[in-house]
């Protein structure tokens, strides 16, 4: 939709412990996972089995102990520079003291990239997640629903193409994260991102991905991985079609089977 | 999203202005109301009790002189608020330097912190009387102490505001390479501002008493030595003129700053309207 496009996610071999003090603490143990252009992969996985720390290890927030992330060929700090990586998190982390348009620029606005371009820019993302009406209020005056559209349209900017989103609908109601989804959803097919997402809901795993990384703990890897061959466009209402419930009890079964050890 | 949640929230927003200056004036009618019947009483007390006057005063003597010569109070008052405020402006600007020196290195916030500290467990009435020799009888001195006075509360809230970052939107800007001065700047000062303002409206006030005090030791001019003046000639009126005339400073300048934090800290839980 803007032209960055997608790019490709290669997470090879990686290892990550923590040093505490003398202890160490292993939290990742040889993960793999390659992820196509375009693709849209859940991390699925129990609290603690290092989903987050995966995840900011692609987006160059930490480094690996050993092991190797390319995103598009390149390191990750390399795609931060590029302003290639789009973070969301569980909470928005809007910045208070900006009105929704002001946040949504922020990403043009560090490194010195603003201009008309940005300001169109900010319009179009903002009425792709259907905030138009809403561009000049403050984080504090939406509700979390709302919010959380924000800092999608925030980590869109200046065109990531790997959106990397952590638990993003976890502190939503139910009934709104239901509609978040598709929403999202919407978003992808329109501007076909990378996508990794992060999650511990088995039916949110099921209803976006193409494919389902599972992950177990102690230390944290990918148990199993799971293609999920649902049409698209996903609609509500699949939830109780029997192929739902049977990649559902797959991946339960997985998770359990991790959680066993 | 939905239209009539855009209403609801304009409303809100108005009932909530309304009701901000009903609670205003629900703060401000109590005490001005308990000022005057206390003002009352002591009026009454003196004159019934015939106290002598270079003990207490009658509020109305008080008033009286400062009604005598407002010019006198005023340029004096001007004198004392004028070194306040440059002590003020200094302590807390280089409080805020060492705070962004601080906020971005252990190392330093490690050397550093331990003689803020000493600074502050010094009290500044001590050192006063050095300042006179070192810096004279002028207003330098007393600029010097109201400085040092305001030094370590806006330091010690700097450091806390400056890290008190929210983690989201630190991990956010890291991702998009934002350089250190970029997330100073978009991040960690206005993170820090509430901090900040908290610590002002402790150190505004402050800064007037390091003026007075600086006022006390050396010099003719400021309210401080209409005090020492006053106080050795027994002339009671006049030391109550010049406290008066110091309390109203106090308002003004609290109030102020109030409203200034009003204003920059909108969006601030602590300022919530709804
Ligand atoms: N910076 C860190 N230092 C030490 N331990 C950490 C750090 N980040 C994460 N951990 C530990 O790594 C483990 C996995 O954490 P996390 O990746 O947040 O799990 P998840 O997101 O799957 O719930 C947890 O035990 C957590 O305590
Ligand atoms: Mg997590």
């Amino acid at each position: 939709m803007n032209g960055y496009g997608s790019a490709r996610v290669e997470i090879m071999d990686v290892s990550k412990s923590f040093d505490m003090g003398d202890d160490r603490l292993d939290v990742l143990n040889d993960v793999s996972l390659d992820v196509a252009r375009g693709e849209f992969v859940c991390l699925l996985g129990p609290s603690g089995c290092g989903k987050s720390t995966l995840l900011r290890l692609i987006g160059g927030l930490i480094e690996p102990t050993s092991g190797q992330i390319r995103v598009a060929g390149r390191s990750p700090t390399e795609a931060q520079a590029e302003k290639a990586l789009g973070f969301v998190f569980q909470e928005p982390a809007l910045l208070p003291w900006r009105t929704v348009a002001a946040n949504v620029r922020l990403p043009f606005e560090v490194n010195r990239r603003r201009g008309a371009s940005c300001e169109r820019g900010v319009e179009r993302l903002i009425n792709l997640v259907g905030l138009e009406h809403y561009s000049d209020y403050y984080p504090r005056q939406l509700s979390g629903g709302m919010r959380q559209r924000a800092a999608l349209a925030r980590a869109l900017a200046v065109g990531a193409r790997v959106l990397l989103m952590d638990e993003p609908f976890g502190s939503l109601d139910e009934i709104t994260r239901a509609a978040m989804r598709y929403e999202l959803l919407k978003i992808w097919d329109a501007d076909s991102k990378t996508v990794i997402f992060v999650t511990h809901s088995i039916s949110e795993a099921v209803t976006l991905s193409d494919r389902v990384a599972v992950m177990s703990s102690r230390p944290g890897r990918i148990s199993g991985v799971v293609d999920i061959d649902l049409p698209r466009p996903r609609a509500s209402g699949m939830e109780r079609e029997p192929d739902f419930l049977s990649y559902s009890r797959t991946l339960h079964d997985l998770l359990l089977q991790g959680g066993m050890e | 999203m939905i239209p009539s949640e855009r209403n609801v929230e304009g409303r809100a927003l108005r009932t909530g202005r309304r009701r901000a200056l009903a609670s205003a004036l629900a703060y401000s009618a109590p005490p001005a109301a308990t000022l005057l019947i206390g003002g009352l009483a002591w009026e009454l007390w003196t004159r019934l009790s015939a106290v002598p006057e270079y003990i207490v005063p009658a509020p109305s003597a008080a008033l009286g002189r400062l009604a005598s010569d407002p010019a006198y109070f005023a340029g004096e008052g001007a004198v004392t608020l004028g070194e306040a405020l440059a002590g003020f402006l200094l302590g807390a600007g280089v409080a805020l330097m060492g705070a962004t020196l601080m906020a971005h290195s252990r190392f330093i916030e490690r050397s550093l912190f331990p003689l803020a500290i000493l600074v502050k467990v010094t009290p500044v009435v001590a050192v006063a009387p050095l300042f006179v020799i070192w810096f004279g009888f002028g207003p330098i001195p007393k600029a010097l102490i109201a400085a040092l006075i305001t030094f370590f509360p806006v330091l010690v809230n700097g450091v806390t505001g400056f890290r008190s970052v929210d983690r989201g939107a630190l991990d956010f800007m890291r991702s998009l390479r934002a350089s250190r001065l970029e997330i100073f700047l978009k991040l960690r000062v206005p993170s820090a501002a509430p901090f900040v303002f908290a610590a002002f409206r402790v150190a505004v006030p402050l800064s007037v008493i390091g003026a007075v005090v600086g006022e006390w030791f050396s010099g003719d001019r400021g309210l401080g030595s209409i005090i020492i003046v006053a106080h050795s000639n027994l002339d009671m009126p006049t030391l109550f003129a010049a406290i008066l005339t110091l309390s109203a400073m106090g308002v003004a300048l609290t109030a102020i700053v109030s409203a200034v934090e009003r204003k920059a800290l909108f969006w601030h839980e602590s300022h919530e309207e709804l």
